[in-house]
């Protein structure tokens, strides 16, 4: 349990680093632009959202640089963000919670898919090297250089424009409520296909070539041989011995790529008009909404670091050499 | 964006202090040889490409018209020439991708070497920053950075790219560094009286050239996908042609909806393939800099038959590298 | 032990054993005959023959040792007759014949290398079980060792209970001397030579003919060394399973095996008792193998070792391989590969040495006495 509590430090001074960063960033920037909203907002919002405001972004406050960040952490503790420009007079906590189940559950379900597709892909590839196979790993290389929301982009020309097969936008049809009802879950579904499918295609070539190519190292090792000594069936030797070992560097790649994805999946949202996190970010930069902006960046950096740590959980499950010292 | 995890080299552990005789094999590649033919095309169009194209911002009387021979790409929603706006935004992307992913280089090296040659609580200290920059998602990042610095122009996007974009790189790096320091020559030069720095530049950092070259490479692809995704949420200036921002003006005039495929679909494929391009190099540079890559090809035959001297005069045996103590 | 569905491969020629390959005369009946046979890294022209025209044979119950530089071939030898070589490396000609004993008798011979791959499955471990060098590798860092122990069990005997299955892993660690509850540890946490024992009981699992040890104690210090060898020679007397051991160290195989057999580039040049070869190793190879090794017991030799270095298999020197280091290299040795000799037959002792210096017609060199052994 010690790489757990390794790994649960090192996310913590990661998520200090993202909040110290998201401190400093509207302070080191040339000719501070949040103070033209902050002109714009003044007389309407309460005292204390004016307080943090002032904090959050340095503008107008006596307080020392200290204090003030000091005063920025405790506004975090309490879950506040600050208030939304865009969704004035909305706090950006708020804007947030609306968006973040949208994302989370088409991410979350879409990662786990093109993980366990790329992965098994990953398997047979380096199983079936010197086939035909090996053609497509050109064609997985191309894929993994698309832009997500380009190929977002096509996807939707295509099966939305062109053959009305899916909808065009929006995570829900707008003739609905939302509710436990089999035309809303429905609706949820036919609406999340086309962006799932675009970020399972982008993303699932990139941990099948990750996958074959430990894969193929690992057929090498003595240990593979031995299995196969033993007269195993294939299998076993190609799971129990050989995945089992090359799915290791793979899932201790899980946070690099996380990141990838997650970028990637913003950019689809947008695309989509999905009502996640992504398309939430987009019109925060359209209208200059620098606190929804800084509370969408530490949001997500939270998320990812969460997702990370479940990773990790995995991996300690499956590498027995984690649970001890080291 | 995409996922380009999977193309960044691993921490090599059983490379040989590599000759100098690097470039030339990696010239003799066949991957190396398709990529390079991909992106010098791009870089030609990015550089002579605008001198022959009609002005990319011009709007003309045909709106949204399909490719002909007086539009060779079809027109936008002011009439203004695709081809025109697909071959002046080449440079852009070029640039950044290779500006920023120098600019990373240059971060991640000192990084890397520092780490390494520090050691101790400095290491820690480098390491845990670096780790923790890797993990943090880099589109919100520079989505962030970026947004504060409205109508950004090309260099400020490309360093706010290099910002987030250095930290895989310093971790190779370091590991790199960390194992060349142990190899013997490394050792002999240290016990021969040389100083840091010139241990720095003649031993280690020439030896680590193929990794860089290999890192280079696929950071260029990086930056270019980020730089995309930015142009295309319109954060920075969206009056520079480039493909990303090509794509925000296609989604912007809904050319989705009006079937205007041919606006939408030039810039993406040529992102793709240049990246293509710039991966298929990275893969062919990252075998020679990386021999665990290609040791189930026939680079394997030396491995396997280990034919090291064994018995030598008086010899004792010699046991592998690979057995644990 | 039953011939575990092997086919009799009656349409496979079964000879006598080749005269020149063995070592005893009358001894034991063959298990494994390994004829012509050679394995190539590569195709064309820039193959590399890294076995080249072996010819063997193992005797049931017998310790046989096989000695060489590395990049000798001893290995590929190894891996080629339990069929796991791996490309680019291929089998390019011979024969690999196993003699099944069934119910006592032996009945016809087949060949290993023709072996579909369901039959193939079922040879494995349950006639011929491999040691290799590197415990810490052949381990599967990720699953216990219990389950190591017991998945050729589990693969083999499909009828055996569960409960069956963990008790023969208990009984198999106890064999070996390692303690009991050690079978839920992970590899990673024993130490080197308690792995290797393991490796050792993995390979008892399904009281195999025929055990192959490519170097099984080289990574191991010396003190292990020798009890693990000690543990093997204890197990074979009383399980009397044969074995083919691998290393570069030719007086430690003097010391363990019944006969050893001595190979250089590809070629077994030099194959006799352990006794004999002790007393009178005849190929200048051989001869240098053994001044390069302090021998674990007997009298103390000068260490001289061989000059030069091992063959460069891509550029093998015309003639005798050996002949660039070779001593008494003479004219016809860079010019044709010797013929193999038979030295010496008293009583049950072969000697065969493939050396021009022993080819009739050429000069006999005193050093063998036709009447010893």
């Amino acid at each position: 349990m010690r790489f757990l509590a390794r790994r649960l430090g090192f996310y913590i001074v990661t998520a200090w680093i993202a909040v110290t960063l998201n401190f400093f960033i509207p302070r080191l920037m040339p000719g501070n632009p949040v103070e033209l909203v902050f002109s714009r907002i003044r007389h309407s919002i309460s005292p204390a959202a004016l307080h943090a405001f002032t904090i959050a972004f340095g503008i107008d406050t006596r307080e020392s640089l200290i204090g003030q960040y000091f005063g920025y952490l405790d506004q975090l503790f309490h879950g506040n963000l600050g208030i939304s420009i865009t969704y004035f007079p909305a706090t950006v906590s708020s804007v947030i919670r609306a968006s973040l189940l949208w994302t989370v559950g088409l991410l979350g379900v879409v990662t786990v898919l093109s993980f366990s597709i790329g992965t098994l892909l990953g398997v047979v590839a380096a199983n079936r090297r010197g086939t035909w196979v090996d053609s497509l790993l050109p064609v997985s290389t191309f894929l993994s250089a698309v832009p997500y929301f380009w190929l977002g982009l096509v996807v939707l020309t295509v099966f939305g424009v062109d053959l009305h097969w899916f909808p065009l936008s929006m995570g829900y049809s707008s003739s609905l409520t939302p509710g436990f009802t089999w035309s809303f879950i429905a609706s949820v579904l036919d609406h999340a296909i086309l962006p799932a499918v675009t970020i399972i295609v982008s993303s699932v070539a990139g941990w099948l070539l990750g996958m074959r190519n430990v894969m193929m190292a690992t057929l090498g090792e003595d240990y593979v041989l031995l299995a196969e000594a033993k007269g195993l069936s294939r299998m076993r030797v190609t799971f129990t011995y050989a995945a089992r070992n090359a799915i290791l560097p793979n899932m201790a790649g899980f946070a690099l790529s996380l990141g990838f994805i997650v970028s990637g999946a913003l950019l689809t949202e947008v695309v989509f008009s999905y009502p996640g996190i992504g398309y939430v970010l987009f019109e925060a930069v359209s209208n200059e909404d620098y606190p929804l902006m800084q509370g969408i960046f530490l949001i997500i950096v939270i998320m990812v670091l969460l997702a990370n740590l479940g990773a990790d959980a995995m991996y300690a499950a499956l590498d027995p050499r984690t649970r001890e010292a080291g | 964006m995409s996922t380009v995890a999977a193309t960044v080299s691993r921490v090599p552990q059983g490379t040989q202090a590599r000759p100098r005789g690097w470039l030339r094999s990696a010239a003799r590649s066949r991957k190396v040889q398709v990529g390079f033919g991909i992106v010098l095309f791009f870089v030609l169009l990015g550089v002579i490409g605008p001198h022959f194209v009609a002005n990319p911002s011009a709007t003309g009387p045909d709106a949204f018209a399909p490719p002909s021979a007086t539009h060779l790409l079809g027109t936008t929603d002011t009439g203004q020439d695709v081809f025109a706006q697909l071959v002046d935004g080449t440079s852009a992307s070029l640039i950044v991708g290779f500006g920023a992913s120098a600019v990373a280089m240059v971060i991640a090296v000192t990084f890397g070497l520092l780490s390494a040659f520090l050691g101790g609580v400095w290491d820690d200290i480098l390491s845990t920053f670096t780790n923790a920059i890797l993990v943090i998602p880099a589109l919100p990042l520079v989505i962030v950075l970026a947004g504060y610095l409205r109508g950004a122009g090309t260099v400020v996007v490309s360093i706010v790219i290099a910002v987030t974009a250095w930290p895989w790189t310093a971790r190779i790096l370091r590991a790199q560094t960390l194992s060349l320091r142990r190899r013997d020559y490394v050792q002999a030069a240290r016990v021969a009286g040389e100083s840091t720095m010139r241990m720095i530049w003649f031993e280690i950092v020439p030896n680590e050239i193929p990794l860089i070259a290999a890192q280079f490479l696929i950071t260029v692809v990086y930056a270019i996908l980020i730089q995309a995704g930015l142009a295309f949420l319109g954060v920075g200036s969206v009056t520079t042609w480039s493909w990303g921002t090509m794509l925000y003006w296609a989604q912007n005039a809904e050319a989705l909806t009006s079937g205007a495929w041919w606006w939408f679909v030039p810039p993406g494929l040529c992102l793709a393939l240049l990246g293509t391009g710039l991966a298929l190099m990275n893969f062919g540079v990252d075998e020679i800099a990386n021999p665990r890559l290609s040791a189930s090809r026939r680079g394997s035959l030396r491995r396997r038959l280990r034919l090291a001297p064994l018995v030598g005069i008086g010899g004792s045996p010699v046991r592998r590298s690979s057995d644990a103590p | 032990m039953t011939s575990g569905g092997l086919p009799a491969a009656s349409t496979l020629a079964v000879a006598e054993p080749h005269h020149l390959a063995t070592a005893d005369h009358g001894a034991p009946e063959p298990l494994l005959e390994i004829r012509g046979l050679s394995v190539d890294y590569g195709d064309g022209q820039g193959a590399v023959h890294a076995v080249d025209r072996v010819d063997l044979v193992i005797r049931r119950g017998e310790a046989l040792g096989l000695a060489g530089e590395s990049g000798s071939g001893k290995s590929t030898l190894a891996h080629a007759i339990t069929r796991l070589l791996r490309p680019p490396a291929h089998v390019t000609g011979g024969e690999v014949l196993f003699y099944p004993r069934r119910s006592g008798e032996v009945v016809d011979a087949v060949d290993v290398l023709q072996l579909t791959k369901a039959q193939l499955r079922r040879y494995r471990w349950e006639h011929v079980a491999v040691v290799f060098q590197s415990a810490m590798n052949a381990l599967n860092p990720v699953v216990d060792i219990r389950s190591q122990l017991t998945d050729a069990l589990r693969a083999h005997r499909p009828d055996m209970k569960k409960a069956d299955r963990y008790a023969k892993a208990e009984e198999l660690l106890d064999l070996v001397g390692v303690s009991v509850d050690r079978l839920r540890s992970y590899p990673h946490q024993l130490s080197g030579g308690m792995r290797q024992r393991v490796m050792i009981a993995m390979a008892l699992a399904l009281e195999p003919d025929l055990i192959v040890m490519d170097e099984p104690t080289t990574a191991l210090d010396v003190v292990t060394q020798r009890q693990i060898l000690e543990k093997i020679e204890d197990l074979r007397r009383e399980l009397s399973f044969a074995y083919l051991f691998i290393t570069h160290d030719l007086s430690l195989l003097l010391d363990i095996a019944n006969a050893v057999a001595i190979m250089y580039a590809g070629r077994v040049v030099e194959i006799g008792s352990s006794q004999r070869l002790y007393e009178h190793a005849a190929h200048p190879y051989s001869q240098g193998l053994l001044q390069s090794f302090p021998p674990l017991s007997g009298p103390r030799r000068t260490l001289s070792g061989i000059p030069g270095f091992p063959p460069d298999l891509r550029a093998l020197p015309s003639g005798c391989p050996f002949n660039p280091r070779c001593a008494h290299a003479m004219d016809i040795c860079r010019v044709e590969y010797p013929p193999s000799t038979l030295l010496v037959e008293p009583g049950s002792t072969r000697h065969v040495v493939t050396c021009w210096r022993y080819a009739s017609g050429h000069s006999e060199p005193p050093l063998v006495k036709a009447d010893d052994g």
